[in-house]
């Protein structure tokens, strides 16, 4: 049962790690926010790039998800 | 007074959907939410498929075969007949097309025209595929089997897991209760546990462990005695009530039960049949374990919440990039991660060395993009089933809806990425690095 606990307790810590894609996901919607404010005629390529850019930060905060994901259930 | 009565129509609908029926009606029919098998790896759905050995068949295979034949299914139809004035799906699929060929185009220039069969090709599969899974059926409906090691297990009802508690997380099984489930019916004395069940059933209802009438497919011994402390019975006092009823009770109600076993050949066992005097004591010496723990194995799981497709496309991908990357600039694209041209001059420019080295870091990021494109798609679609399991689990109706809002959303975006980032990296393979549009 220990076992269980402290891999619960591991999942948990591992995904402290989504906070810095979430700063950093907000910090690219403002960025793209405020060019679309500034020029909404590019609003269609700024958007495209915006995801992509989420798409990246997003990419840490998956590791962080899998290596709670491998604790969980493949350990 | 109309907004307060539309006020309260939506609290009594949120109260019924969200409280009355997922609490009351659902558990009272036994048919709560049971928590789903949450499992990284496709769960197999037949072993030695088509009596081929280790041909095993994972219901991630069948997700990613019914979304191959949907895309395929889909496209020949709409590219079938084609017209100059177009049909519904051909008219579909033409603005689908169009309206990437322009987002290609604006993002990869002259290169995209290339890359662009098989960015659409990915873009499409992965998008039926993520939303397979959204279809209602596909994850839930699937073969009912023995609960394995650690799985949750529910008692079953007919053809549906039995859950009558709302929240009700199951049992974990064991492996000793997968054996005990996977081996039901195969006890050594099936006379002797249906005399001694009947024996113990009445023991233990004369001792007013009621519920247990409730079971009738008590099929030996020892259920009864894990019935009776399940139910917060005194098993001792029971089993101790059972041998006096089995004394009490006459030979021949002892040798009615033997009957079927009679015509096998009445001499055979003369010496092993016990009364159930006996054998009631030696019911607590045996280990007894659930027999009747099952999970679910669903039929379909979406496609992408299995690392291997994931890190296959991402492989595709990877090796398409360096494709595209060798078609456009022939041997000179390896410069990119083996910067000789930068040592070449070193004895002007002793920096150089920094290229070469910097150059060799590009292997590993480029080699980071497999892990990248795997790790992103399988982590979102997976995050997304189990967040839709959970909610369901929680609050069976109402709040599930909007998860699935959601999970559309990812879903597509997801795929959209995943194409987008293809095409991102393959266009600046074939443009070449910053070093080399300088000199010319």
């Amino acid at each position: 049962m220990e076992v269980d606990a402290a891999k619960a307790i591991g999942a948990g810590l591992a995904m402290i790690g989504v906070i810095g894609p979430g700063i950093g996901i907000g910090l690219l919607v403002q960025g793209a926010l405020n060019a679309i404010g500034r020029n909404p005629d590019a609003s269609g390529q700024i958007t495209t790039n915006m995801i992509l850019g989420i798409a990246f930060a997003e990419a840490v905060a998956i590791y962080a998800l899998v290596v709670s994901l491998i604790i969980l259930f493949v350990l | 007074m109309k907004g307060v009565l539309i006020l309260l129509g939506i609290i009594a609908v949120s109260v019924v959907f969200c409280g009355i029926i997922p609490f009351v009606v659902m558990p009272g029919a036994g048919v709560a939410v049971a928590l789903p098998v949450i499992m990284v790896p496709g769960e197999v759905v037949w072993e030695d498929f088509l009596g081929i050995n280790g041909l095993t068949v994972t219901n991630t295979i069948i997700g990613t075969l019914v979304a191959d034949v949907i895309v395929l299914a889909f496209a020949f139809a709409a590219t079938r007949r084609m017209q100059m004035v177009p049909g519904r799906l051909q008219g579909l699929f033409e603005v689908l097309t169009d309206a990437l060929w322009s987002l290609a185009k604006s993002t990869a220039g002259p290169n995209a025209r290339p890359i662009f069969p098989l960015m659409v090709t990915i873009f499409l599969f992965l998008l039926v595929a993520n939303w397979i899974k959204l279809v209602p059926g596909a994850e839930s409906i699937g073969l009912m089997h023995c609960a394995a090691e650690g799985v949750n297990g529910y008692d079953r009802n007919g053809i549906l897991l039995k859950v009558d508690k709302a929240m009700d997380t199951g049992i974990r099984a064991t492996q000793e209760n997968y054996d005990a489930c996977h081996h039901k019916g195969e006890h050594a004395d099936p006379v002797h546990d249906a005399a001694l069940s009947a024996v113990l059933t009445a023991a233990a209802q004369e001792l007013g462990v009621e519920s247990i009438s409730l079971r009738d497919d008590v099929g030996n011994a020892r259920s009864v005695a894990q019935y009776v402390a399940e139910q917060g019975g005194n098993v001792e006092a029971v089993l101790a009530r059972a041998v006096a009823l089995a004394e009490e009770m006459p030979a021949e109600a002892v040798a009615e039960g033997e009957a079927p076993a009679a015509g096998e050949g009445e001499g055979e066992h003369p010496a092993e049949a016990k009364s159930p005097a006996e054998l009631v004591p030696a019911v607590l010496e045996e280990p007894y374990y659930r027999d009747d723990l099952y999970a679910v194995t669903p039929f379909v799981r979406g496609a992408a919440t299995d690392l291997n497709l994931t890190l296959g496309l991402g492989l595709l991908a990877f090796v398409a990039i360096q494709y595209f990357g060798v078609r456009a600039q022939g041997l000179r694209y390896f410069t990119k991660f083996f910067n000789t041209p930068a040592l070449e001059n070193i004895g002007k420019n002793p920096m150089g060395i920094m290229d070469f080295v910097v150059g060799l870091l590009e292997i590993i990021s480029e080699l980071a993009k497999i892990l990248s494109f795997g790790f992103r798609l399988f982590g979102n679609l997976f995050a997304g089933g189990v967040l839709l399991f959970v909610m369901s689990f929680l609050l069976a109706m109402l709040v599930p809806a909007g998860v699935y809002g959601l999970e559309l959303f990812v879903g597509l975006i997801q795929a959209f990425v995943f194409a987008m980032l293809l095409l991102v990296f393959s266009a600046m393979a074939m443009q070449g690095h910053g070093h080399g549009e300088e000199h010319h």
